[in-house]
């Protein structure tokens, strides 16, 4: 523990009774100090302990990581690896935080600044653990998305076969199948044919897995739509999970209307919104309203 | 009494559908996704299956006086110290109490808009004119966003007036991005919900111009996935949240009804409605993920902006939603929550309620402002009066009209 002696306290005059918390005698403290230390702008060790004793409390405290980054910045001599390490931790015990991955990235940037290049690898292991939690942890995924676009990450094979191990556990990760869109899609450059025929048997079979799982049939017509590929394409695989004898999938009807109407088959599309009426219930109106804009 | 019928007879759709649901989920391969879902679904129907098994009359509704006398207890004393992790967050705090009591039609007194008007000021931060999320922090957007709809809800007109409009202006062009979007705060991250706060802080205060809103409509619509809904940044997944704000924030710059001219409006309709489940009513806010409370504004709150889009009432199944807020998601003793398995909190509590809200009004839309108008239609929702909440602004999550309040206080 560094020497705080000298800090002089400000306490706030007449503190709004409504909605005030009770912060314990060691909060205030802590706080009392470190709103002190950045009035007067402090970069030094003494600074950096005491934000972390502050996000250790109350992760979400914006102004003390933003103050944190300006004295690790004043720091010429504090470790960056050590910052993203201790990062890490904080990250592990706070899982739903917008303020962590934020800064990594940060970091990461004067960490590119500094010494010009930074080894990727060192990111997978706490990424791995993050997940290994929650495996939709919506920030998570939202770092993972910042390094494949700064690291230009896209097609990257790696980065393909994580979200491959990631579907193979749970095939309903909605959040693996939108980051492998982003690795395939993300920077808008052209998949060679051979690639495109690749990924669209890649998620056929996840749909052959798991016919009632809106991930797969989302990022289906998601290709469709990317690439402007005829939907119609898709009918055989529409028509097999259509079949009210065997199997069957409210996507898959959804999907079949479509290339219907794309048909302008729009008796059959008609029918198949009628079924949905009845078998998804729950949207009746909304499968009623589909049919209902259909010109003849 | 006959609509508790209605309630009850739709529940009792819900329910008999439910066994549909499984037919050949469960022959796909287990994972955590299908464990957790189950989970939740069991814990759902065994409460849809006592409720159904009791007369019609002993319906749930809305048990208005707990909740307020909840929502009135955290506002007449302090916070006991577990609060302390939402000390960033004390603007928040204050709005998702004063409009929870908003909205269940309690007044707000002079005394009490005083009270809000002083701690709102409290934490506006001296050098930006603008509101952060407590006394001494900095700046925040989403802080400045929540402070400014605790004024307008509370009717803190004179607090509001002292806020220095220039400054403010000021501040949020130095959070604008060359490319269109808005960070939080100095060093902050920019994502569709600084974008949303942004544009309601500069509606609100009558300052959003061209230099604010350039390229902004660009970034929101380059925020749209594969799947219909919005993502935080361009590339992440769609998720309720962040839908409710870009489609909400795409609805101030230009209007609901030319929605279709910058998005694919086909695709979020298709997205949004699939928020919402057989088994359990209520709505989730990302595939694959489990019913949550507080997505019955985020995700069903699109609901008023698509219809006025569309011309289509109803796209969203309003009765269901309502099944899921009265018999799931209020706690006891009182206050609202996520699910059965979670207690109730003060941002549950209100955007359950803004929720509850939408499943009772149309919204009207007409030069600019936005009316509600309860459904009248016994075949679409309850109109029971103990169930009744105010009508809810579908853009600013504020009771219909007390924005325009606000905005005429500024433009004087």
């Amino acid at each position: 523990m560094y020497d705080y002696s000298d800090i002089i306290v400000e306490e706030p005059v007449e503190p709004s009774p409504l909605c005030q918390i009770l912060y314990s005698d060691e909060f205030k403290h802590l706080i009392g100090i470190a709103k002190a230390l950045m009035r007067s702008n402090e970069h030094s060790e003494r600074a950096l302990e005491i934000t972390e004793k502050v996000i250790e409390k109350v992760a979400a405290h914006y102004t003390i990581w933003s103050y944190r980054l300006s004295i690790v910045k004043g720091l010429e001599n504090y470790s960056l690896d050590k910052e993203l390490e201790w990062c890490g931790q904080i990250a592990l015990n706070n899982p739903k935080n917008y303020q962590i991955w934020h800064y990594r990235s940060l970091i990461i940037e004067l960490i590119l600044e500094r010494n010009g290049n930074f080894d990727l690898k060192q990111e997978y292991p706490i990424l791995e653990r993050m997940l290994d939690q929650d495996s939709k942890n919506y920030h998570v995924w939202s770092y993972r998305r910042w390094l494949v676009k700064r690291f230009n990450l896209f097609r990257d094979t790696d980065e393909l076969k994580y979200t491959e191990k990631m579907l193979e556990e749970d095939v309903r990760n909605n959040s693996a199948w939108n980051h492998r869109f982003f690795v395939l899609f993300g920077d808008k450059k052209t998949l060679t044919n051979d690639h495109v025929q690749r990924e669209i048997s890649y998620v056929t079979s996840k749909v052959d897995i798991a016919p009632t799982n809106p991930s797969s049939w989302n990022y289906l017509k998601g290709i469709y739509t990317q690439l402007g590929l005829d939907i119609t394409n898709l009918q055989p695989l529409a028509t097999k999970y259509s079949d009210l004898g065997a199997v069957h999938s409210q996507y898959a009807f959804e999907l079949l209307a479509e290339i219907f109407e794309r048909q302008k088959l729009f008796d059959q599309a008609i029918n198949i919104y009628a079924l949905l009426e009845e078998k998804d219930s729950i949207r009746k109106r909304y499968w009623r309203w589909r049919s209902s804009r259909l010109n003849f | 009494m006959a609509q508790r019928t209605l309630n009850y007879d739709k529940l009792q759709e819900l329910f008999a559908a439910s066994d549909q649901v499984d037919e050949f989920r469960i022959k796909e391969p287990a994972s955590k996704t299908i464990e957790s879902q189950m989970e939740v679904e069991m814990d759902i129907l065994k409460i849809y299956e006592d409720i159904l098994g009791q007369d019609k009359s002993q319906f749930p509704t809305l048990r208005s006086k707990s909740h307020s006398k909840y929502i009135n207890a955290f506002l007449s004393r302090p916070l006991p110290a577990p609060f302390t992790a939402l000390d960033a967050s004390q603007p928040w705090i204050v709005y998702w109490l004063v409009n929870s009591k908003a909205l269940l039609g309690e007044e707000i007194d002079p005394e009490l808009s005083e009270r809000v008007g002083y701690k709102i000021l409290e934490c506006v931060d001296a050098e930006t004119g603008a509101i952060g999320g407590g006394s001494g922090q900095m700046a925040h957007l989403a802080a400045t966003y929540a402070g400014l709809l605790a004024l307008t809800v509370s009717k803190s007109y004179n607090a509001a007036a002292q806020l220095d409009r220039h400054k403010i202006y000021n501040w949020l062009l130095q959070m604008k991005q060359p490319d269109g979007s808005f960070i939080m705060h100095y060093n902050g991250e920019a994502d569709t919900r600084a974008v949303y706060c942004a544009i309601c802080v500069a509606s609100l205060l009558d300052i959003l111009d061209d230099k604010l809103a350039y390229k902004t409509i660009d970034w929101l619509a380059s925020c749209q996935t594969y799947e219909g809904g919005f993502s935080g940044y361009p590339g992440d997944e769609a998720h309720g949240g962040y839908t409710f704000c870009a489609v909400a924030a795409l609805s101030m710059l230009r209007s609901p009804t030319e929605l279709p001219s910058v998005i694919d409006l086909d695709n979020l309709i298709s997205w949004t409605v699939q928020r919402q489940y057989n088994v359990e009513g209520g709505l989730s806010g990302r595939t694959n993920k489990l019913v949550d409370g507080c997505y019955s504004h985020w995700a069903g709150g699109l609901t008023p902006l698509l219809e006025i889009a569309t011309g289509q009432r109803d796209l969203l199944n309003r009765i269901q939603l309502q099944n899921y807020i009265l018999c799931c998601c209020q706690d006891e003793p009182a206050g609202l929550r996520d699910k059965p398995s979670t207690r109730a909190d003060f941002y549950h509590t209100n955007y359950v309620l803004c929720g509850l809200s939408m499943t009772q009004h149309y919204q009207e839309y007409k030069d600019g402002t936005y009316t509600g108008h309860r459904i009248a239609d016994p075949s679409i929702t309850d109109i029971l009066d103990v169930n009744q909440v105010r009508s809810l602004d579908p853009i600013y999550g504020v009771p219909n009209g007390m924005a325009s309040q606000m905005i005429a206080l500024y433009r004087a």
